[in-house]
């Protein structure tokens, strides 16, 4: 198991300065591994550091303050944490993306009505001439 | 005239002229007031001018029906309980909300909720938080918090629409002491909801008694093609299966995996209502559904894997809440997002962003996909030789407002324990109180599409009761 859960680091290309906290991790990791083996205690282990938070809330467009980028890093430990029993197994099934067996069913490509564009422009105050007005791109 | 009479009174009295109607909505909105100021179920009540416009023709006549609020109804406020989609007014009617205006019945109001579904207490708002009706100083149960509240408090004829990802539908209706019912994943077109999670997202009755629910679910099930994973079955009546009285060669399980880590009342009472549905003729007996324990992560894993896909959508700038335009996309988007999400959003976007980074997939949300696949045939294997399975819908009895207030967040999901594998695997069940006005649910299970097997249970144990 410690072994594979190093290929999984390996995997994930964070930024430049994450790269001790990373080195540091992996040999915590290992650490942590011995003493689960030894004494048979399973260790919580800090999956998430506060760079990653910070990277991960930036993938997601999400703006944290610096209480809340500390309070996610507990809370995402905590639950990952929790979730440990998801890393002991290895199920050799196929993945069920959707509970049945359900596939994509695509109507005719026929002229319909729809939404006219004054009732899809009708909930935002962002728009100009018919079309949605968003903040600049380039 | 007093109103007080279950909905299939109404519907009666309805039918042969004998309910006026106009006074009868004018009696509902002052009790739906009145009710609300107290308990806060509702986010918004239908205006009277609305509500005139109906006239009593069949299958409804009339009859009250509140909506969750995340479930669009044309010219009504959708928040789905967050502050980002302040003001939204959808200009178009969800497929379910179509169907019952099309059958006659009255949309009366939308019910509060956890932001976008996240949670267990329907205390995760932005808006009004709902207070249990059988103590003011518990929670709802969550997310329909609104909706299994309001169906409780109400002495009207009326039938709640709710939506259930992981135990929507099942944890208020125990909660709250009304009966639930959470359909096949597909057999109720999703159009017009603002999704939680695409592969978990169902919409589902909760009523006071057997026969409301699958009365409204005759009305809302059936192939929609505006939904691509609706399934293509016709509409099909599932009050026939409401006569029931008997169980005779009924086979029940009883999964071991469910009965531990129970309140002591919540255990007593469920072996209680295992007694009743043995005297109906019920035979009971305990299976081993072996992959229960990890259904739990990995059910998280893919509830938060999809919010985190769906919420992207939120971004202040086509509808909902406004900010002015300031900055390039990536600052107002985030700006906006971080201001207006509320905690456990942020913290599922943030959770469900980390499982699907590049690295941790395969690890994580690939994995927990896999999993679904061991619960689903954990399921199959026991409908083998049995007809439904039987369990309490919550392991405990519905906090105190003052006691979730320590919870850490993975304290809290692990209270969907009962109820997240069957919602997983996409399997029909329904929460029916162990006795009335008892805050404990005795959860039925059954197989894929294999509503009227659950509901046939219900009934009989309704009568035993």
């Amino acid at each position: 198991m410690p072994k594979k859960k190093t290929n999984i680091m390996k995997k994930v290309k964070p930024k430049k300065k994450l790269k001790p906290e990373k080195k540091s991790n992996i040999t915590t990791r290992r650490a942590i591994a011995l003493i689960e083996k030894k004494t048979k205690i399973s260790i919580p282990k800090p999956h998430i550091n506060l760079e990653t938070v910070k990277h991960v809330a930036r993938v997601a467009r999400l703006e944290l303050t610096e209480e809340e980028i500390k309070m996610m890093q507990k809370d995402l430990n905590d639950i990952l944490a929790a979730f440990r029993d998801l890393e002991k197994i290895d199920p050799k099934c196929e993945p069920s993306w959707q509970p049945l067996d359900i596939h994509n069913v695509l109507r005719k490509d026929e002229i319909e009505s729809c939404l006219g564009q004054e009732k899809a422009l009708e909930n935002t105050k962002h728009k100009e001439r018919g079309f949605f007005k968003g903040p600049k791109v380039l | 005239m007093d109103y007080k009479m279950s909905v299939q009174e109404f519907l009666q009295m309805a039918e042969n002229g004998n309910i006026d109607l106009t006074d009868f909505i004018l009696s509902l909105n002052q009790e739906l007031e009145k009710i609300n100021r107290q308990l806060g179920f509702l986010r918004e009540i239908s205006p009277l001018s609305s509500i005139n416009s109906v006239k009593s023709l069949p299958k409804l006549f009339g009859l009250p029906i509140s909506v969750k609020d995340c479930i669009c109804v044309k010219g009504m406020q959708a928040t789905a309980g967050s502050r980002i989609l302040a003001g939204y007014v959808p200009p178009f009617d969800a497929t379910v909300v179509k169907r019952i205006k099309e059958n006659a019945g009255t949309i009366i109001g939308k019910t509060n909720q956890d932001e976008f579904g996240f949670g267990t207490f329907s205390t995760n708002s932005c808006y009004e938080i709902p207070k249990n009706p059988l103590d003011p100083n518990r929670v709802c149960g969550g997310s329909s918090g609104g909706a299994g509240g309001l169906t409780q408090a109400l002495e009207l004829p009326h039938i709640a629409l709710g939506q259930s990802t992981g135990g929507s539908i099942s944890c208020p209706s125990a909660w709250c002491s009304v009966i639930g019912l959470t359909p096949t994943y597909g057999l109720v077109s999703r159009y017009g909801l603002i999704d939680y999670a695409n592969s978990l997202d169902k919409i589902g009755p909760i009523g006071k008694n057997v026969f409301d629910i699958a009365l409204l679910l005759s009305i809302i099930a059936g192939y929609d093609e505006k939904d691509s994973t609706s399934i293509n079955k016709s509409p099909a009546d599932y009050t026939i299966f409401t006569q029931k009285q008997e169980l005779h060669g009924v086979k029940l399980a009883i999964p071991k995996e469910y009965l531990m880590g129970l309140d002591k009342n919540v255990e007593k009472e469920f072996w209680v209502a295992v007694k009743k549905l043995e005297d109906i003729g019920a035979e009971a007996k305990e299976v081993k559904l072996p992959n229960t324990k990890i259904s739990l992560s990995a059910y998280y894993i893919v509830a938060a894997s999809e919010a985190s896909t769906n919420l992207a959508k939120y971004c202040g700038m086509r509808y909902g809440l406004h900010e002015d335009i300031e900055g390039m996309f990536n600052e107002y988007f985030s700006k906006t997002r971080g201001k207006s999400l509320g905690q456990e959003a942020k913290r599922r976007i943030m959770l469900g962003t980390f499982a699907r980074m590049s690295g941790y997939r395969d690890a994580y949300y690939v994995k927990a996909m896999k999993v679904r696949t061991l619960i689903i045939q954990d399921f199959k294997n026991a409908f083998k030789h049995h007809d439904a399975i039987i369990a309490p819908t919550m392991p405990i009895l519905p906090p105190k407002f003052i006691d979730i207030e320590k919870l850490t967040p993975s304290q809290i999901y692990a209270m969907d324990a009962l109820t997240v594998p069957a919602n997983f695997a996409g399997i029909p069940h329904i929460s029916i109180p162990v006795k009335e006005k008892t805050p404990i649910g005795l959860h039925i299970l059954g197989d894929h599409l294999q509503e009227g097997k659950i509901i046939e249970i219900a009934a009989a144990f309704e009568k035993s009761r």
